[in-house]
């Protein structure tokens, strides 16, 4: 038998009623400062604006906050950070790290903390947009090693978005140093822009998804090398929930070419049917080239899609048919939209999704 | 069906089932220790102790739950525990938490932590953060009424050592 403590009253139970003829005496008032450390943190959470001010407050304030300050475990500081592989150089990159004006102080703050030097701050150009603010830096995959991972802790172990755009400049060297400093950081969505997509790429992205935990894909390409581009989009879709793929113009292709991903005339209908039944349950496929889907393909979409178990959203670029429609069909809003001369889409929304 | 809660000073608050529900501790301490809302004789011959909470506290935490007994469970995302706490606080909760001085409100701050009412707790921390924002460092201390042991020249100090190279 399990024995809890009871305790044996005296007096009369307080009724609700007399709630309100209760006062807290000032002597059973508690400090701020006896607050568990947490509970603080809490506040400072939701004021970061006002850490610089907090910190001059007391001493004991002051190492409150720089303890603060320097946890790992910091709330979510970074918007996005994007990666580019600059040319010139092998080893050359640059880095932009954008956060919401209200956390500069919390940022800044957790940089200098981390770096008194002065020389090694000014590397860090702060560029100021208004709301957001940017830091923007230029370094050597090799030689400036010790620098970014001061950078990464500042960063934190969260942010929203990655953004990656190789500029045809893609190497080891350069994948490996952004893979490394992504290691164990959690992003809601990665953006990669690849003009040739080649499956070195392709295995340096899906690692990035799997490391980030993410939820959100927008991969945008101009050539795809895959030795199997079907299959790779399918296994994107195990990675992510919502995937977006862009195929952006090629240089020198006819408006009208039949190009998606890597393939001309192809029938993809099929793929984003089983993309679907994966873990991704919305895809939007945008193409430069939006004849790649032909009137069978998205006929068989248009069938296929509404019967899958679950609530999906899909969307695609799509010139196939000559007038607008829009119907429901088992819980899915069938649409065909003429936005402008050059945009058209067809998408299948289940009803619950449409406000997306 | 009422339950009885036990502050730490041996007070005694018989409130409704689905008020002692709201706290997550007290729900978890019921279900030790087999206490349903089925079972009248499990309420009337058990009482919830809450050696971390005072009576005058407590009094203030069954007002707030009295008033939210009926609002519709939040859903908590899953990266909102380290993400962005971004928390409005209702014109009811602001009139309910105005008057309570610094003191009071971290002791309300810290039964609603113990007690695991999260829509309390998020009152009142963001309640502190809006009463913070915006104002001086002395201007804060006065509010935490805690005397400041840096000096003018260390202020300055601590400022210089962690401006941005363009400020």
């Amino acid at each position: 038998m399990q024995y809890f403590p009871v305790v044996i009253m005296e007096r009369e139970p307080i009724l609700e009623s007399d709630l309100s003829q209760l006062s807290i005496k000032n002597e059973e008032m508690k400090l701020i400062e006896d607050l568990p450390y947490e509970l603080l943190w809490e506040i400072f959470d939701r004021t970061p604006e006002s850490i610089s001010n907090i910190r001059l407050i007391s001493r004991l304030f002051k190492s409150l906050v720089d303890e603060y300050a320097l946890s790992r475990k910091c709330m979510r500081l970074v918007d996005y950070v994007q990666f580019n592989f600059e040319s010139g150089n092998a080893r050359a990159m640059s880095v932009v790290i954008n956060i919401e004006e209200r956390f500069k102080n919390l940022f800044e703050l957790r940089f200098k903390l981390r770096n008194p030097d002065i020389e090694l701050t000014r590397r860090l150009q702060r560029a100021d947009y208004g709301v957001t603010l940017g830091y923007f830096l230029e370094f050597n995959v090799v030689n400036d090693q010790s620098y970014l991972m001061l950078l990464r802790e500042t960063m934190g172990e969260s942010l929203k978005t990655v953004i990656v755009n190789e500029n045809s400049n893609f190497n080891q060297a350069k994948s490996s140093f952004v893979s490394a400093f992504l290691e164990d950081v959690h992003f809601d969505k990665l953006q990669c822009q690849f003009n040739y997509l080649s499956e070195q790429k392709f295995t340096f992205l899906v690692n990035l998804m799997a490391n980030g935990n993410l939820r959100k894909l927008h991969l945008m390409v101009e050539y795809v090398t895959l030795a199997d581009p079907v299959e790779s989009l399918v296994r994107l879709s195990s990675l992510a929930t919502t995937i977006s793929v862009t195929q952006l113009s090629v240089n020198g292709l006819a408006e009208d070419a039949l190009l998606f991903f890597g393939k001309t005339g192809f029938n993809w209908a099929p793929t984003f049917i089983e993309m679907m039944n994966r873990r991704c349950d919305k895809l939007n496929v945008h193409s430069d080239y939006a004849q790649f889907m032909q009137k069978d393909h998205a006929d068989l979409l248009k069938e296929k899609l509404p019967k899958i178990k679950k609530k999906i959203w899909f969307c695609t670029s799509c010139e196939c048919y000559e007038d607008k429609f829009e119907y429901t069909e088992n819980g899915s809003e069938i649409k065909y939209v003429k936005c402008n001369n050059f945009e058209r889409f067809l998408s299948v929304k289940h009803l619950l999704r449409v406000g997306e | 069906p009422n339950v009885k809660l036990v502050t730490s000073d041996n007070e005694e608050f018989v409130v409704d089932f689905r008020i002692a529900k709201m706290s997550v501790t007290v729900s978890r301490l019921m279900e030790a220790m087999n206490m349903s809302e089925t079972d009248d004789a499990s309420l009337l011959s058990n009482s919830i102790p809450l050696p971390n909470v005072t009576k005058a506290v407590m009094a203030r935490v069954i007002e707030w739950c009295e008033k939210h007994k009926n609002d519709e469970p939040k859903e908590e995302k899953e990266n909102d525990k380290r993400g962005r706490t971004t928390h409005v606080v209702s014109d009811w909760d602001k009139e309910f938490l105005k008057n309570d001085e610094f003191g009071r409100l971290c002791q309300l701050m810290g039964a609603a932590n113990y007690l695991e009412i999260k829509g309390l707790f998020n009152d009142i921390s963001q309640t502190i953060a809006n009463m913070i924002h915006g104002k001086k460092s002395d201007e804060i201390a006065e509010m935490f009424n805690i005397h400041c042991d840096l000096t003018e020249a260390e202020k300055k100090e601590i400022r210089k050592k962690t401006a941005w190279c363009e400020d």
